[in-house]
C-alpha cells in the first residue's frame, strides 16, 4: 500500500491530488544558525563602533547569505515527492527497512535530504533507527531508498510519524516536513528454544500419514500445479525442456507435524511460547516438512512453502493472549 | 584531555596579557581570538566544531578590516569568505557528491544572490557619527604626519613617507602649485630647540580678501591629530571645526577616520592682526641661543634698513651665499641655527624657516613658523590633487605692520626655488621618488611608473571616498542624489526593509517560478493527443499504455505509424524515463500531429 506526499506545491492535476496530499514545509534556523545570527549582531555592533566601511559590508554580505541560504534550503526541499511503503517481515530484533521513493519533480537538482522517523527512539544507546540520506537528487529520477528500523517486539511494528529533512546548502537553516505514515512491517517473534521438534502429532496413528509425498526416496515425477514448493521442482528436467515437473518422494520417513500452542505449556511465558513456536516453523521449513499450527484462536491447515510459513508465521506475529 | 586544553588555554590567555597587559583592544582582542581559532583547528571532532572555526574565521576577516580597508584587501578577504561559505557547503553536502570546484562554484552562486542584498543595507542602513562606547586607545597607530612641534629632522623624516596626507577636489580649476601652501600647525615659541604653537584663540582679524574665493572639498586621511588643512586661509571653519586667531583649524576630537571637509580659501589676501599682545609673543627669541645670528640681524636694522629691505636681505642671504638643500644635514651639536647658518650651511625647510624666523625676530620684524605642506600632485585620471607626507614643509609668516599685515616669506624658495614650483620631487635627487626597485629608472618607465600609480590612485581615491568614506554625510548625499531628501533614521529603517522586502521577491520569484515543472503536462498532451487519434477513427481504451496503443495505432494507420511511434516513444522517455529535456519535443510532435479522418 503506497502511501504519498508532495513538499509545499499545489498540483494541478487531479490524477495526482488523489494520491500524493501536500504537505506544508517548515524552516527555522539551526543550533549553528541562531549562533551564525549571534555573531552578526555582534559584528554589526563592532562596525558601527569603529565606523567601519568594510565591517559593515562584511556584516551585510553575511546577513545577506543568511537570508538568501535560507530560500535555498526551502528550495532544496520545496516539490519534492516522497512514497513509502510496507516493509517485508522481518524476526524481532531485526531491522525493518521500509522501502521509500524519492522523487525530485522539479528542473533543479537537490541535495543531501534525510528522512527518518520522528520523533528520535531510542533503543539503549543505539537510536532505533539510521535515517536514510540522499546526497544528489537528480530531477526527474526515481530515487529508491530504505528506511531501516529497529525492531525489538512481535505484531506490526510502524514507522509513525516521518520526518524529511535538509540543512543545505550552509547549515545555518533546516527545512522540514511531517510524513504521518501509516505503513507497517510485520514483526514475527524472535525465535528462541529448542531445536528439538515435538516428537508427536496430535494424533499418533496418522504420524506417519505422507506415504504418497514424503522426502526420502525418489518415486518419479509429475505436472507442476501452482503451489508447489520450488524445492521439489525437477531443475535438470526444466534445463532439457521436459517442462516444470515436481519430483516425488516415498513419504515413510516423512512427518506431518503439528505445533500446537499445548506443546509449549512448560515455557509458561506467552512470548517464549510464540518463539519457540517460530523456531519450530523454521526448522520444519528448513527441512521441508508439512506442520500445522494449532493456537487457541486460530488455526492453520497442513502445509509447506513460503506463503505457508508467512501465514504461520503472521498468525504468531498477531497473537494476543493475556498472560 | 580537559586538563590538556585547560592548561593550552590558560597558556593562551596568560601570553596574551603578558604581552598586550590587557584581555581588551583592537591588538589584544585579534591576537586572541587568532589562538583559540588555531586551537579549535586542534581540537575539531564533532560538527560543531567545524562551524565554529568557520565563524571564528569570519570574525578574523571582519578585524582585518580594523587595520587595513584598502581595495585589493577588501577582494582579498571577499575570496576568503567565499572560501569559507564553501566549507560550510561541504559541512552540510552529505555523501560528498560535490568535488572543490562544485562547492566553491555553489559559494559563488549565493555570493551572486547575496550581493545585491548586501548592497541594498550597505547604502540605507542608518549610519551614526561617532562610536557607540568609544574606541580602544590602540584603534589608530603607527600614523605619520605633521606634528604641532617642529624640531630639526621632524618634517625630513616625512619625506621619506609615500603615504597619502590628503586629496583635495576643487571646484574650479587647479591653482598653480606655488600657490598651495596648506596650511597646519602655526608655530610661535621656541626655547632654542623645539618650537611649539600658541594657545588658541579666538580670532581678532580684519582679512581683506582680493580674489575670488576658491571652493575645495579635502579628504583627509586619520592623522590621530586634532586639526585640519585648509589651502591658505580659509575664510570659516569647516564643520566641527574652528578657527583660531593664526587662522589654524582645530576639531575638537582627533582625526581618528577618513575625514571630508569643504572649504573656501583665499590665496591673495591682506591680514592685520587686532591684538598687540600677539605681535609681542611673535618677537619671542630664546634667550642665550643664537647669538651669531641674532647678531647677523641687528648688523643689518643697524644699517637703518627698512622691514621689507630686511626680508629681502635676508632672503638674499640664503639665495647668495653658498646653502644647500639637502635631505640630510650634517647633525647640529650645541645650537643648530647657529651651526646651519654659519658653519655646515646645509638644512631642509625646517632649518631654513627657523632660521628665517630668528632673523626677524632678531631685527625686530614679528614672524611666526607655519608648518604643513607645499604643493601636491594633480592626478590627471581622477581630476583632483593629491597630496603626500613627502610634500610636508615650513614657511615663515611676518608681520609687515600696517603696510600688509601678516606675510608669507618661504625662505626654502630662496635656496631651492623649484621646490615650491615643481614640488618636493624636483628638489630631491631622483632616486627618493616612488618609482619601484626593478624598474629602471629611466624616463620612459618613469613615466609608465606614473601612470600606473594615477590611475590606481584614482581608483583608490573612489574607493575611499564611495566605500570607506561612506558616512551619514555620504549617505545623506546619496539620497538626495535619489531625490529622496532628508529622511530620518526611522525612515531610512522602513525604506531599508522595502527594499529587502522587493529584493528577496524578485530573488525568490526568480528561484521558485521555473524551478517546478508539471510533470503532467506530457500527460496533458498525451490526453490531447489520444483524443487526435480518437478524432479519426482509432479507439482508445483507458487500459492500454503507451506501448501497446503505438502499436495497435500503428498497425490501424499504416500511413501514421512513424509519427505515432515517435510520440509514444517520447512520451515513455519524459514520463517513464524521466527525461524531461524532452518535454518540449513532445509538445511539438504532438501540436504538428494533426491527422486526416481517413487514410490516403
Amino acid at each position: 500500500m503506497t502511501e504519498a506526499i508532495i513538499l509545499e506545491q499545489k498540483s494541478t492535476s487531479a490524477s495526482t491530488n488523489r494520491s500524493v496530499s501536500n504537505k506544508r514545509l517548515y524552516i527555522f534556523p539551526t543550533q549553528h544558525g541562531l549562533i551564525f545570527a549571534l555573531m552578526l549582531i555582534v559584528m554589526l555592533m563592532g562596525s558601527v563602533n569603529y565606523t567601519n566601511s568594510m565591517a559593515y559590508m562584511l556584516t551585510f554580505l553575511l546577513a545577506s547569505l543568511y537570508i538568501v541560504c535560507m530560500l535555498h534550503t526551502y528550495r532544496n526541499l520545496k516539490g519534492m515527492v516522497l512514497k513509502t511503503n510496507n516493509a517485508k517481515p522481518v524476526f524481532a530484533g531485526e531491522t525493518a527497512e521500509f522501502p521509500l521513493i524519492l522523487i525530485n519533480r522539479t528542473t533543479t537538482d537537490r541535495h543531501s535530504v534525510v528522512i527518518h522517523p520522528w520523533p528520535k527512539k531510542r533503543i539503549g544507546k543505539r537510536m532505533q533507527y539510521r535515517g536514510a540520506e540522499y546526497s544528489n537528487i537528480v530531477p526527474g529520477e526515481i530515487h529508491k531508498g530504505t528506511i531501516p528500523v529497529m525492531t525489538q517486539v512481535r505484531g506490526r511494528l510502524r514507522p509513525g510519524r516521518l520526518r524529511i529533512y535538509s540543512t543545505y546548502p550552509l547549515g545555518l537553516f533546516r527545512a522540514w516536513s511531517y510524513m504521518d505514515c501509516s505503513n507497517y512491517c510485520l514483526v514475527y517473534p524472535k525465535p528462541e528454544g529448542s531445536t528439538e521438534l515435538p516428537q508427536y502429532s496430535q494424533d499418533p496413528t496418522r504420524d506417519h500419514y505422507g506415504e504418497q509425498i514424503g522426502a526420502d526416496d525418489f518415486i518419479g515425477v509429475r505436472q507442476y500445479k501452482p503451489g508447489d514448493s520450488i524445492k521439489n521442482i525437477d531443475w535438470k528436467a526444466l534445463a532439457k525442456e521436459q517442462g516444470v515437473l515436481i519430483k516425488r518422494f516415498s513419504g515413510s520417513g516423512a512427518r506431518q507435524l503439528l505445533f500446537h500452542w499445548g506443546h509449549t505449556k512448560h515455557l509458561g511465558d506467552n512470548e517464549k511460547r510464540l518463539s519457540q513456536l517460530a523456531l519450530w516453523i523454521i526448522i520444519a521449513e528448513q527441512e521441508g516438512l508439512r506442520y500445522s499450527l494449532e493456537l487457541p484462536d486460530i488455526k492453520i491447515p497442513i502445509g509447506n512453502g513460503d506463503s505457508h510459513r508467512h501465514q504461520s508465521l503472521r498468525a504468531l506475529a498477531l497473537a494476543e493472549y493475556g498472560n | 584531555m580537559l586538563f590538556f586544553r585547560m592548561v593550552v588555554g590558560g597558556i593562551v590567555f596568560s601570553s596574551v596579557f603578558i604581552t598586550y597587559g590587557t584581555m581588551v583592544g583592537r591588538d589584544a582582542g585579534v591576537t586572541l581570538l587568532v589562538l583559540l581559532g588555531g586551537m579549535k583547528l586542534l581540537e575539531i571532532k564533532a560538527e560543531r566544531d567545524y562551524f565554529i572555526s568557520v565563524f571564528i574565521g569570519f570574525l578574523l576577516i571582519l578585524t582585518n578590516f580594523f587595520y587595513l580597508q584598502t581595495l585589493p584587501i577588501s577582494l582579498y578577504m571577499g575570496v576568503a569568505v567565499l572560501v569559507l561559505i564553501a566549507s560550510l557547503v561541504s559541512f552540510n553536502d552529505r555523501g560528498a557528491s560535490f568535488n572543490l570546484t562544485g562547492r566553491i562554484k555553489i559559494a559563488a552562486k549565493l555570493y551572486v544572490y547575496a550581493i545585491p542584498l548586501m548592497l541594498i543595507m550597505f547604502l540605507l542602513f542608518p549610519r551614526v557619527s561617532g562610536p557607540l562606547w568609544g574606541l580602544p586607545k590602540d584603534a589608530q597607530s603607527g600614523i605619520s604626519g605633521i606634528d604641532d612641534e617642529m624640531i630639526p629632522g621632524s618634517i625630513s623624516e616625512l619625506i621619506l613617507s609615500d603615504e597619502v596626507a590628503f586629496r583635495v577636489e576643487f571646484d574650479g580649476p587647479i591653482p598653480e602649485r606655488s600657490k598651495l601652501y596648506w596650511r597646519g600647525p602655526v608655530l610661535w615659541h621656541t626655547d632654542g630647540f623645539k618650537w611649539v604653537p600658541d594657545i588658541p584663540d579666538e580670532p581678532d582679524l580684519t582679512v581683506n580678501y582680493n580674489s575670488q574665493a576658491l571652493n575645495y572639498i579635502v579628504t583627509l586621511e586619520p592623522t590621530d591629530k586634532n586639526w585640519l588643512f585648509s589651502l591658505d586661509i580659509p575664510s570659516q571653519a569647516a564643520e566641527n571645526s574652528r578657527l583660531t586667531h593664526d587662522l589654524q583649524l582645530r576639531t575638537q576630537r582627533s582625526v581618528t577616520n577618513r575625514t571630508r571637509y569643504d572649504l573656501s580659501s583665499y590665496v591673495d589676501y591682506e591680514m592685520h592682526s587686532n591684538d598687540p599682545e600677539e605681535l609681542q609673543d611673535a618677537l619671542q627669541l630664546p634667550g642665550r641661543y643664537h647669538p651669531k645670528t641674532i647678531e647677523l640681524a641687528r648688523s643689518w636694522r643697524s644699517e637703518g634698513l627698512s622691514d621689507r629691505e630686511i626680508i629681502e636681505r635676508a632672503l638674499s642671504h640664503f639665495n647668495q651665499e653658498t646653502f644647500y638643500y639637502t635631505l640630510t644635514p650634517p647633525i647640529f651639536i650645541n645650537d643648530n641655527i647657529d651651526e646651519f647658518m654659519f658653519e655646515s650651511r646645509q638644512g631642509f625647510c625646517e632649518h631654513y624657516a627657523a632660521a628665517f624666523t630668528i632673523l626677524m625676530r632678531a631685527a625686530g620684524i614679528p614672524a611666526r613658523v607655519v608648518t604643513g605642506y607645499q604643493g601636491g600632485i594633480i592626478n590627471p585620471v581622477g581630476q583632483y590633487l593629491i597630496v603626500y607626507q613627502r610634500d610636508a614643509h615650513a614657511w615663515t609668516e611676518v608681520w609687515l605692520g600696517d603696510d600688509g599685515g601678516w606675510v608669507r616669506a618661504d625662505p626654502t624658495s630662496a635656496v631651492s626655488p623649484s621646490r615650491v614650483t615643481q614640488g618636493i620631487e624636483s628638489a630631491l635627487p631622483d632616486t627618493l621618488i616612488n618609482v619601484p626597485p626593478g624598474l629602471f629608472n629611466n624616463g620612459f618607465s618613469r613615466d609608465l611608473w606614473e601612470n600606473m600609480s594615477n590611475t590606481f590612485d584614482a581608483i583608490n581615491n573612489r574607493w575611499n571616498q564611495w566605500v570607506l568614506g561612506y558616512d551619514r554625510n555620504r549617505q545623506r548625499f546619496f539620497l538626495s542624489q535619489l531625490g529622496l531628501g532628508d529622511l530620518r533614521r526611522k525612515e531610512l529603517m522602513i525604506g531599508l526593509v522595502v527594499m529587502l522586502a522587493i529584493c528577496l521577491a524578485v530573488i525568490s520569484y526568480g528561484m521558485f517560478s521555473r524551478t517546478t515543472v508539471n510533470t503532467d503536462k506530457a500527460k496533458t498532451w498525451f490526453e490531447n493527443f489520444k483524443r487526435r487519434l480518437s478524432a479519426c477513427g482509432i479507439q482508445v481504451y483507458d487500459y492500454e499504455g503507451p506501448q501497446d496503443l503505438a502499436i495497435r495505432a500503428a498497425k490501424q494507420r499504416r500511413d501514421l505509424a512513424k509519427s505515432i511511434n515517435e510520440i509514444c516513444q517520447t512520451y515513455i522517455n519524459v514520463r517513464y524515463k524521466g527525461q524531461l529535456e524532452f518535454l518540449d519535443q513532445l509538445e511539438h510532435q504532438i501540436r504538428l500531429f494533426k491527422p486526416a479522418k481517413n487514410p490516403g
